[in-house]
């Protein structure tokens, strides 16, 4: 049974690869939304996505397929298809079966990521998503990554953040974060706050604005003594009982090569504490449709609310 | 994600269960096949039988202790004993014989390999059809264990479009249409194989294959190679596990059509005939290799999008549908595969 009153596949943007995992001329697997897909870099750069099982006899075209300039081709039989998962030729027939086609999706390569839009009911994007800038320009680091398969659902995340006393229960805040504004319009849910933690043994005061563009997508800025960085937080839905969640970070550089050393060691340590300390709490908690809220919980109810937007069914029962 | 096929694994139809020199002498092994667990023993007299391994008094594995006495299987439980037929004939309480009864499967050993006929007790064993036997070799074994399903290997006998886009076949003639008789399906082609049979190096070949396939369990190819003089035979045998779990056994031997007579020349043939043997398996290994990658992860498709071209798949699928059981594939899909996927 659910764990959750609400479908496991949300619309909106949602990344599936980053941008040099696919060379030109390569083809690898993904699974997401329950389904196994197939991405391929074509000769003129573009990256397609589209479901790995080829019309023809079922062969799954990430597995031993090859790519034909801007054409797929199915180990199975040979049948090649273009970006849009259109059937361009049989090797031995001269009439292409007008049913052979494949589902495509909507790709966007921005940022160093791979992202497609799911939508339940098959409609265009509704929105697009922001660049941020400062991933490969000078003077910024190179991405770090992080990444996990957790047993929940997409929304957890994104409650996580705005669930401002979990922080020092969980993670060992000296003081829970303060809240300062809250921007909601449309797809786009803004928080921004300060938080103290203590930065290589040092206490800081930081400057925390996270923005989520659907459930999807999440770009975080943290400015604090030391560290500016800017994130790039990801989740995808694999199936029905599990979410991929990828954390790419960038961050400025400084003159100084070891505190660049020292800066990274330190994130990649915080970071992989944070989540470990969440992830049990994830992987057995219950989704209540009505929880308990005390009025210094953090807007749970607002994220909710804003997020039943993403879901066709609209299946949220009693958003608190 | 859901399964890749809409038919289980209680498959009617002969399927090999181990290779004879598993059992050696006298022996028991422990198989699991059609999602059920099953022992194999070698009787006194060297007859195979293949029984469930649940002992039916009180359910102990036969195969884990269980000893062979005369052509019985002693429990290692309590001691009752059961013939080749199923029946327990004796308990060491003595007294009356108790009227116990273990599924038996009809058994039988050809070519080095024990193959039982599993279905419905209702339905009559069809016999496996003869093999001239004498001229060839020495047989060589080989076995994989794959995710795939009988039907799938099968229906590789009949797609013509696969021979060229996977093993580089070049000018596929069929030489006879697909014919079905009953449980069998025969076929005949005639193909260039780009590659060389002997590595990459060797040159393009005729070749003819003749293949028979009898239900979904045993295929056999008879490829006759002119340039070589050669008379290849491969016989793959895929036996479902559980789920999508496939045992694939496959044996090759061949005959060799010119030879001079002579004792000396008959040994040096016998020594000609193991090499060529122990090449053509490795070549078929390497042949069989981009056929298991797709195998293990293809879905099947209900209704497949065929052109012009691509061989009798449809005629195929129905022809094995007499393999399945009421249970399995009642004429009625059960999963519809890829569309099923957006749905929560």
């Amino acid at each position: 049974m659910s764990r959750y009153p609400f479908t496991p596949y949300p619309n909106g943007w949602f990344r599936i690869a980053y941008s040099d995992e696919l060379k030109p001329g390569e083809v690898k697997p993904a699974q997401a939304f329950g389904k196994d897909l197939v991405m391929f870099r074509g000769g003129n750069g573009q990256v397609h996505v589209m479901d790995a099982h080829c019309p023809h006899l079922g062969a799954n075209l990430a597995i031993g397929g090859s790519v034909i300039g801007d054409t797929i081709a199915c180990p199975f039989h040979g049948w090649r298809f273009d970006g849009e998962g259109a059937c361009v030729e049989v090797p031995y027939c001269s009439k292409i079966p007008p049913r052979a086609k494949l589902a495509s999706w909507v790709v966007r390569e921005q940022d160093g990521v791979v992202f497609v839009h799911f939508d339940a009911e098959g409609r265009p994007p509704a929105f697009e998503l922001p660049r941020v800038p400062e991933v490969g320009a000078p003077g910024w680091s190179r991405f770090l990554r992080f990444q996990w398969r957790i047993r929940m659902h997409i929304q957890e995340i994104a409650e996580n953040a705005v669930d401002t006393a979990h922080f020092d229960v969980v993670h060992h805040f000296t003081t829970p974060p303060a809240l300062h504004s809250l921007d909601i319009k449309e797809h786009v849910f803004r928080v921004h706050m300060t938080s103290a933690r203590r930065v290589l043994g040092i206490l800081n005061e930081s400057e925390v604005e996270i923005t989520y563009y659907g459930l999807g997508v999440v770009h975080a800025r943290v400015e604090t003594g030391p560290v500016n960085l800017r994130t790039i937080l990801t989740t995808t839905p694999v199936d029905e009982e599990h979410v991929d969640v990828h954390i790419a970070i960038v961050f400025k550089l400084s003159p100084n090569p070891l505190k660049n050393l020292i800066l990274r060691h330190w994130m990649m340590k915080e970071i992989a504490t944070d989540f470990h300390h969440d992830i049990p709490i994830w992987e057995a908690k219950q989704y209540l449709s009505r929880p308990l809220l005390c009025p210094d919980d953090g807007p749970i109810g607002k994220i909710r609310r804003w997020a039943s937007q993403f879901y066709s069914e609209r299946q949220i029962a009693g958003a608190a | 994600m859901s399964s890749r096929y809409p038919f289980g694994v209680s498959l009617s139809g002969w399927f090999a269960i181990a290779w004879s020199a598993e059992l050696g002498r006298t022996g028991v092994l422990n198989r699991r096949a059609f999602g059920q667990e099953w022992v194999v023993f070698r009787g006194e007299s060297g007859e195979v039988q293949a029984l469930a391994a649940y002992c039916p008094h009180l359910g102990a594995h036969l195969g884990h202790g269980g000893r062979v006495v005369g052509e019985q299987l002693r429990c290692p439980f309590h001691g009752f004993c059961f013939d080749r037929s199923g029946a327990c004939q004796s308990t060491p309480y003595g007294g009356k014989r108790p009227r116990l009864h273990i599924r038996a499967l009809p058994t039988q050993e050809r070519d080095g390999v024990v193959l039982v006929f599993h279905g419905a007790p209702q339905v009559p064993a069809w016999p496996l059809p003869e093999n001239p036997q004498h001229a060839y070799g020495r047989p060589v074994f080989q076995s994989w264990r794959i995710r795939s399903h009988p039907q799938e290997i099968i229906e590789n006998t009949v797609d013509h479009g696969h021979f060229s886009a996977v093993h580089g076949y070049r000018g596929l003639r069929p030489l006879n249409p697909v014919k079905t008789d009953g449980p069998h399906l025969r076929a005949g082609y005639e193909v260039i194989r780009t590659q060389g049979l002997f590595g990459p190096w060797s040159r393009p070949l005729v070749m003819c294959m003749a293949i028979q396939a009898s239900g979904l369990g045993y295929s056999r190819v008879e490829v006759t190679i002119p340039r070589y003089g050669l008379l290849i035979e491969q016989i793959v045998y895929p036996t479902p596990i559980a789920g999508e779990l496939l045992e694939l056994r496959a044996t090759t031997r061949l005959r060799l059509f010119h030879g001079a007579g002579g004792r000396r020349a008959a040994l040096g043939r016998r020594l000609l005939t193991r090499f060529v043997s122990l090449a053509a398996a490795r070549g078929m290994a390497r042949d069989l290799a981009p056929d298991i990658r797709i195998w293990e992860h293809k879905a099947y498709l209900q209704r497949p999008g065929l052109a012009e071209g691509d061989g009798p798949i449809g005629r195929f699928r129905r022809w094995a549908r007499q393999f399945y059981g009421h249970d399995e594939m009642a004429g009625t899909p059960v999963v519809k595969l890829a569309a099923a996927g957006a749905a929560p």
